[in-house]
């Protein structure tokens, strides 16, 4: 059985590569987008990925004691990451974060009321 | 593979992922607007949980997985209570 082994830790070193590859772009890609919402676009995606990857490799390079403890931290990683992005894009949109001027269109700008009601409006958003 | 090697690559990883968290503090520190430092402070949050169980895994104990699962709740409820509270100016309505 020597040779599943290896190709358990081949597959392991393998994820941890894809992993740092993946994180590295993401977070080269919030240095380099010209856009806030380019920005998470970008950096969200490639983050989620590249943190999963790594906490996944943990499961074939380290015991099980530990790699089922990463694998709850994926688990939670990968729900909450998207979630706290789309919050953080929903408020930039509601503050009115300029965009790049490549723009094509803004689909959510004709429904930027629609889901409030007006009368009852206990902040000044703008 | 030997475990020398194993333990190269987790090593590797470790300071690369310490590298990638100190970019995001850059992103926190430069960022153009405040809404790129939220996402800055998410993303280095994310990879400081995944760094310390990189870290973990190195030195071969359990003890840190408990921190990276704290960090890993906490960047959460931090990226959402801040957003609120750019968006409207309270976190509570």
């Amino acid at each position: 059985m020597n040779w599943l082994a290896w190709i358990r830790d081949f597959v392991g070193i393998l994820l941890l590569a894809g992993g740092l590859l993946f994180a590295a772009l993401g977070v080269f890609g919030l240095y380099r987008m010209p856009d806030v919402y380019t920005r998470m676009h970008g950096g969200s995606k490639a983050v989620t990925l590249g943190a999963s990857m790594l906490l996944l490799s943990l499961l074939f390079l380290a015991p099980l004691s530990l790699g089922l403890r990463a694998a709850a931290i994926l688990a939670f990683v990968f729900l909450t990451t998207p979630v706290a992005t789309f919050v953080s894009a929903r408020a930039a949109h509601r503050r009115r974060e300029p965009m790049t001027e490549h723009t094509v269109c803004d689909e959510l700008e004709a429904y930027r009321h629609a889901d409030r009601d007006e009368e009852k409006e206990p902040y000044e958003v703008d | 593979m030997n475990p020398e090697t194993i333990q190269f690559a987790l090593d590797v990883a470790f300071w690369s992922c310490l590298v990638l968290v100190a970019a995001c503090m850059g992103v926190v520190t430069l960022g153009p607007g405040n809404i790129d430092r939220l996402v800055g402070t998410d993303f280095g949050l994310v990879l400081t949980a995944v760094d310390l169980a990189l870290f973990s895994a190195r030195q071969e104990t359990t003890h840190y997985m408990d921190a990276a699962l704290l960090i890993a709740i906490l960047s959460f409820l931090v990226t959402v209570v801040v957003a609120r509270l750019l968006e409207t100016g309270r976190v509570f309505y």
